[in-house]
């Protein structure tokens, strides 16, 4: 496309989106090396809210917290997805493709509060457990539809070739499909471990005493103003996020599509 | 036979437990709509004896309360046109950016796309909070702003605490929701049609408006509906940086259930909640499929 | 090549499992305001219990109450204020006190012993305390005119005209209507419905000039300066005027007592029910009793103590204070509890108070109320 006024005009509508995208990023990332409490112009570089951030043993325990929450449900979220975008693909099930969808669908708000009532009728402890098991819930659904999307490429021919072959279904599940879906299944595990590192909403709601995780400091944080180690932290996040987000579009760029 | 238990095998894990953790759930809150407040918290028992006879207590005083709450049509009300404000600028913000990246370069737009990904992927407490700095009391955009404004003859105006920072934010967080699905429609669109349209004369503008946009309908439509939808619940963004009269319908649901310990109240605000978003999204649904532009761009 | 891969992926997942549940530690989970505890109090606890202290914080008793009446468990200690106590009693969810385990109780002040909202302090000790009042910028208040040592600065509209958008109210049901009482001349702790809808009437007229119901950061607004007045803790303006001290901040926050009177939280320290660490617990309150440990509350973060040998240590730069140490104790209340019908009432009203946005009401007459 040759450049002429409109596709300038294109390009520049583009580019003011990914300004707007990007500056405010980039500025709490700046602020965090500013050597100021309080105010917010920049008054010199620093490294002392990194070294207060770590000194933080209860936002390092949030933070593990997180992590060890993040792993366990992109586990078994990865299990129950992979076997779901399978299962939508090969079949029709209206029921688990319209539940599959609640979570990209609705307010996070209803799911949250819902999961919150339903935890408290049936008695269970609210703590790490509900977290988990709320975060698998909605962590299926988006490795289901990445899944999914990377079966849309797959020749099933394969199948009919491996059972011919005297390969019964598990194993043809297990030798033929797994492998020439891996790719997403694991970029569904990536996006399943960020969702659930980042989630805020659900999470508030489902969580209980000692089970706090990073967004729910950051939240505290944030409200009781306490801006330079946020900076920091959300800097860390920020970067992990990225390393994560382009490992997974390596893996399988179709995710995206 | 073989067929039929693989698909039991595949589908009813994920099935059961999906059942479990959302149906469930949302069937239990439609009971608890029913019910009446505990004296200190939680629910009244759903069965109780009153003279030795059993009594079901389920009533619809909760959602009496809330239809003839003031407050709660004027929450409702503002966050549907907060949400729908937030989705036209959100729509007008992507658009260029995904047509950008569709027409660009094959090699760059998977690089283009991971740029508009990145921060939808990180935590939205972050991009919220990106905004408190942007729009704070001493910042330099406020600064600016506020010696202009000065300068024609207005009081200093506060940025960050008013609806004007409710709607920034909230068109930040949700913008990937229009980006990828837009991206994803304009990606499919054969260049072809553009080439025949130009060879029949048209326009740059005519082809953009007679064949671009009827053709990117469906992706506009899918991508409004995921920033309309998670808008209308939102609570975090008008109470980190609104003020008393940027409340949305969130703010009520969570303060009943953390401050307020009004279950029911919560509860039925929240079915509110949804039956309006989803008769919206039907709505509009509705009306855009029997467009003549979808029509044509569905086939 | 590909099942070698999904090998790898199952074995870092193993990995990272195993590591992840052998991560434990003994802890100690309190549930408390923010910068309610001095650290080397802290440190002190850690060493004799052997565990590592996780503080909850809470900003309003309704939050606290909603989270243990929704079953909330975990904790080992709360501190939760007066009225909230009865409601945990009334709500079996805290344990009665073996005083036996409790020696340092003799330290407590008579006089903050044995308080309506539990007789004979059967299930609670108390802490410490933090009157409410008004804090303000000095300059500020001195360049209107205002002298603020009355709650009509943040309802008659005399005042509020010139304070639009520049004051701060709790964001606490019980605080909001006690002061609006107060001012109305009415007991703070009234349940009596017409005085209540009297106080809705008032904050609802009053409240389009209010910033913002705040209890988390209101003391940051007024550093910046963009907060004129604000309903204030003591430990907060404390806290508030040392940071301005560090950072020689121009702005000079003052606080004060009201004439009508105040309201001030006396905090306790009680036992859940669900807590598995009775013995900890107890160490716990124990040593929070301790007069050097009230001494350090006092002196690192302003709270008032229950205490008078801590009090004759502090310095006389904070016990002199009578927005810490009030001269007239008699002008104080503490919180009553509500009966369950009038706290449903009122958290209604109050969730109308908070989610209605109002304009402000020129037509209307306020000299009724005066």
């Amino acid at each position: 496309m040759q450049a002429n006024k409109s596709s300038k005009l294109l390009i520049l509508g583009g580019i003011f989106t990914f300004l707007f995208l990007y500056v405010p990023l980039i500025l709490v990332i700046l602020y965090s090396f500013n050597d100021s409490r309080i105010g917010i112009s920049w008054v010199g570089f620093t490294l002392k809210w990194y070294k207060v951030l770590f000194a933080d043993s209860q936002l390092m325990s949030a933070a593990v917290n997180s992590l060890i929450i993040a792993f366990v449900a992109s586990f078994f979220s990865v299990i129950l997805g992979t076997f779901a975008g399978v299962a939508l693909h090969k079949y029709k099930v209206p029921l688990l493709s319209s539940l599959i969808m609640i979570p990209v669908a609705a307010p996070e708000l209803l799911v949250g509060v819902a999961l919150l009532l339903f935890f408290l009728l049936i008695n269970f402890t609210l703590g790490y457990v509900s977290i988990v098991l709320a975060h698998i819930a909605f962590c299926t659904s988006f490795v289901t539809l990445a899944v999914k999307s990377r079966m849309v490429g797959i020749d099933n021919s394969i199948f009919d070739a491996a059972r011919d072959l005297g390969a019964n279904s598990f194993k043809s599940f297990y030798l033929v499909l797994i492998p020439s879906i891996l790719p997403g299944i694991i970029a569904g595990g990536l996006m399943a471990f960020t969702l659930s590192i980042d989630d805020f909403v659900i999470t508030f709601f489902t969580a209980g005493v000692g089970s706090t995780t990073l967004p729910l400091s950051i939240y505290s944080m944030i409200k009781m103003g306490v801006t330079p180690e946020v900076n920091a932290i959300s800097t860390i996040i920020i970067l992990f996020t990225l390393v994560i987000t382009s490992l997974a579009s390596k893996i399988s760029p179709q995710l995206f599509k | 036979m073989i067929k039929l238990t693989e698909k039991r095998a595949l589908s009813w894990p994920p099935l059961l437990y999906l059942i479990l953790m959302f149906m469930v759930p949302m069937g239990l809150m439609l009971i608890i709509a029913f019910m009446e407040p505990g004296d200190y918290g939680g629910v009244k028992p759903l069965i109780s004896h009153i003279n030795g006879k059993l009594h079901l207590d389920l009533n619809l005083d909760s959602f009496i309360l809330v239809f003839s709450s003031e407050f709660v049509w004027q929450l409702m009300v503002r966050s549907i046109i907060y949400s729908l404000v937030t989705t036209i600028i959100c729509l007008i913000l992507s658009y260029p950016l995904s047509l950008m990246i569709a027409r660009s370069a094959k090699k760059y737009r998977d690089i283009l796309l991971l740029l508009v990904i990145i921060p939808f992927w990180s935590c939205f407490l972050i991009r919220v909070y990106a905004w408190m700095i942007i729009l704070g009391p001493d910042s330099g955009v406020t600064h600016i702003i506020n010696s202009i404004i000065s300068v024609l003859g207005f009081p200093p105006v506060n940025l960050l605490y008013s609806t004007f920072a409710v709607i920034i934010c909230l068109v930040y967080v949700n913008l990937p929701f229009m980006i990828l699905p837009l991206y994803a429609n304009l990606e499919k669109h054969e260049m072809d049609l553009l080439d025949a349209g130009r060879d029949l004369g048209a326009t740059r503008f005519q082809l953009f408006w007679k064949v671009t946009v009827p053709l990117s309908l469906p992706g506009v439509l899918v991508g409004s509906a995921l920033v309309f939808i998670p808008c209308i619940g939102m609570f975090v963004v008008p109470e980190l940086v609104g003020s008393n009269c940027s409340l949305m319908i969130g703010n009520l649901i969570k303060q009943q259930f953390l401050q307020g310990m009004n279950w029911p109240l919560g509860t039925v605000t929240s079915i509110v909640m949804t039956v309006s978003v989803l008769s919206i999204s039907l709505i509009v649904g509705f009306i855009a499929k029997n467009s003549n532009g979808f029509k044509y761009a569905s086939k | 090549m590909s099942k070698m891969c999904l090998n790898k992926v199952a074995l870092v997942f193993i990995f990272f499992m195993l590591t992840s549940f052998s991560w434990a530690e003994k802890k100690f989970n309190l549930y408390i305001g923010t910068n309610y505890i001095a650290d080397p109090t802290i440190a002190r606890f850690e060493k004799l219990c052997n565990c590592k202290l996780y503080q909850n914080y809470f900003n309003d008793n309704g939050e606290l109450l909603a989270k243990i009446a929704a079953g909330a468990s975990g904790y080992d200690v709360m501190v939760p204020t007066s009225y909230a106590v009865t409601d945990l009693i009334a709500m079996h969810k805290i344990l009665p006190l073996d005083k036996s385990k409790l020696p340092n109780l003799q330290y407590v002040d008579k006089k903050f012993l044995s308080e309506p909202y539990d007789q004979g302090n059967k299930y609670s000790v108390p802490y410490a305390y933090n009157p409410v009042f008004l804090a303000y910028n000095v300059d500020k208040m001195k360049e209107l005119g205002i002298n603020p040592n009355t709650w009509a600065v943040v309802f008659d509209p005399k005042y509020l005209v010139k304070l639009k958008g520049r004051i701060t109210m709790f964001n606490s049901s019980r605080n909001v209507f006690a002061v609006a009482l107060l001012y109305l001349g009415k007991d703070p702790n009234s349940t009596n419905i017409a005085d209540l809808k009297a106080a809705q009437n008032l904050i609802n007229r009053a409240s389009p000039y209010w910033a913002k119901f705040d209890s988390d950061s209101y003391y940051r607004g007024l550093l910046r300066g963009d907060i004129w007045v604000s309903q204030s803790y003591s430990i907060d303006i404390f806290k508030a005027m040392s940071d301005a001290r560090n950072s020689h901040a121009k702005i000079t926050i003052g606080a004060q007592l009201q004439k009508e009177g105040n309201m001030y939280e006396l905090d306790n320290l009680v036992i859940p029910a669900s807590t598995h660490n009775v013995n900890d617990a107890y160490a716990f309150i124990n040593n929070a009793l301790l007069p050097q440990s009230e001494y350090e509350l006092s002196n690192l973060t302003g709270s008032s103590v229950p205490s008078q040998i801590a009090i004759k240590r502090l310095d006389n730069s904070i016990a002199s204070l009578d927005w810490i140490y009030p001269h007239d104790m008699s002008k104080l209340q503490t919180f009553i509890a509500y009966p369950p019908k009038i706290r449903i009432l009122t958290n209604e009203m109050w969730t109308e108070i908070q989610m209605q946005c109002r304009e402000i009401c020129s037509t209307c007459s306020y000299a009724q109320d005066n």
